[in-house]
């Protein structure tokens, strides 16, 4: 992996994602800020939109010299680059204008203790203007070099290749975000945002699941038959390592939710386990980037150099052995019979927890159901891994059934919504006899219905 | 008797899966109330 990009191609591609996609993950910290009205966190947020609007300059730069550079490779439409320049000048102004509005409100800070809501709006109104313009020059980015995109369904739809393309930057531009916040939350010891920064490690890993499926679906969109220039063993290369970050983030996000679920009965957490997520999540990052750089690899030939070695044998690795051993019985039985078991253990303990929070079962208090949720988090656990074998086994089969798309988007859903049992704190004040706010009830069911699907969605896979 | 590899096979990976679930459950709930004592 090049630390240092050796390319204005390069360069543009690594840095113009933290504008946009990390766009999405400052305004989260954001809005949390606002909801919990914590200072600090108002007060990291700003910052992290001040850098953002400084990442402007080295953006527009990047972008100017690739541009400039690969004028002649007749790869790129020179309406489709005029056409992403175009708005991104009108994204990257309004992107500097968030920017100096967020130092302007820091300033203020810095002489008065609180600084005023109106300044805090006009930052959060900025950046959602922002997100909206970066939104539409990612994708007129995406698709100067992924002319692939526009070819005719293979083993399965380009659909997936162009999901994949969007979504892989989620769980890892998120991750920097997190760790960033982490790193500051322990230096400054503030709770909310330890809290938010653990929140974040959680819904990165995952995001991290679809993300894997939808690779796995484009590696069939682009490999059968297969498409000039991208080659399946440097696609296998990238699925090796896409293997290892799912590890990677399964361990920081389980820790973190850990840590999150002890917080919820304790109100404290514990040093210990603050820094052994701080250590699994440096090196989840460095695992997040290495996945990252083979990915770039598959189809940026502009960003490759003469040192790069790629690899030619697509039988080598660990994806093409998993996919070998999981099509033995011997191996895919065992782990069908744990993946359903592991669907037993989530729905199971949502049911339990939603119907409380729903209304049944009131003699008891929120937090005694609160204590059986780490069983469902472990299902939930046992069957991405159960699930990622799985699918090895057939995945083109099973990527084309109907009821995958359905199911992986209830996963999501369902695993994200999870969380908010042990966020909340109306929830977590509700006592034996007491009824569960109305909007707790609307996120049950929600859990509910969303664990359902998976488990319809999964037992039809095989019939419909 | 064919298929006895595959039946000792599905034992054994259940038996660690779920001991391990059940086990990390029950740690967790126990270093909990020996914080909270």
């Amino acid at each position: 992996m090049h630390l240092i990009p050796q390319s204005w191609a390069h360069l543009h591609i690594l840095v113009s994602v933290f504008p946009s996609v990390g766009l999405i993950f400052a305004l989260g910290f954001y809005v949390t800020a606002l909801i919990s009205d914590s200072e600090a966190l108002k007060r990291s947020c700003l910052v992290a939109f001040g850098v953002l609007g400084l990442l402007a300059i080295p953006t527009y730069f990047s972008g100017d010299g690739a541009m400039e550079a690969l004028s002649a490779n007749p790869k790129f439409s020179e309406d489709m680059v005029s056409a992403h320049y175009g708005w991104s000048m009108a994204a990257l102004a309004v992107l500097a204008m968030t920017g100096i509005a967020a130092w302007i409100a820091l300033g203020r800070f810095s002489r008065a203790k609180r600084v005023s809501d109106n300044a805090l709006h006009l930052v959060l109104g900025l950046a959602i203007v922002t997100l909206g313009l970066m939104a539409v020059v990612g994708e007129l980015g995406w698709e100067i070099n992924h002319t692939e995109l526009r070819l005719a369904t293979q083993k399965t739809p380009q659909i997936w290749s162009h999901v994949h393309v969007i979504l892989n930057h989620l769980p890892t531009v998120g991750f920097v975000f997190a760790l960033v916040f982490y790193i500051a939350a322990l230096v400054m010891n503030n709770v909310v945002m330890k809290r938010s920064s653990l929140v974040l490690f959680v819904i990165c890993a995952i995001l991290g699941v679809p993300t894997f499926v939808t690779g796995n679906a484009s590696m069939w969109a682009l490999t059968d038959p297969p498409v000039a220039g991208i080659s399946k063993a440097v696609i296998n290369a990238h699925r090796d390592f896409a293997l290892y970050s799912l590890f990677a983030l399964a361990f920081t996000g389980v820790t973190s939710w850990i840590a999150l679920w002890r917080f919820r009965h304790l109100g404290r957490f514990s040093n210990r386990s603050l820094t052994v997520i701080l250590l699994f999540a440096i090196v989840t990052l460095g695992v997040l980037a290495e996945t990252g750089h083979r990915g770039g690899q598959i189809n940026h030939p502009e960003i490759r150099v003469a040192t790069d070695v790629l690899p030619t044998d697509p039988n080598a690795g660990l994806s093409p052995f998993v996919e070998h051993e999981i099509n033995q019985v011997l191996w895919f039985v065992p782990w069908q019979t744990v993946h359903f078991f592991g669907f037993a253990l989530i729905f199971g303990t949502a049911l339990a927890v939603s119907l409380r929070v729903l209304g049944f079962w009131k003699s008891i208090s929120f937090s005694a159901v609160h204590r059986i949720l780490p069983l469902g988090v472990f299902g939930v656990v046992t069957n991405v891994f159960s699930g990622m074998l799985i699918l090895q086994a057939d995945s083109s089969r099973y990527l084309n059934e109907i009821t995958f798309v359905p199911k992986v988007i209830f996963i999501t859903i369902g695993a994200i919504a999870v969380l908010y049992f042990s966020v909340s704190e109306p929830l977590w004040n509700v006592k034996a006899g007491e009824d569960a706010p109305m909007s707790a009830k609307w996120v049950a069911a929600l859990v509910l219905l969303s664990w359902t699907g998976v488990v319809i969605g999964g037992r039809l896979l095989p019939y419909v | 008797m064919a298929n006895l590899d595959v039946i000792l096979m599905v034992i054994a990976v259940v038996s660690c899966v779920i001991g391990l679930v059940l086990f990390g459950t029950y740690y967790l709930n126990r270093t909990l109330d020996r914080n909270a004592g």
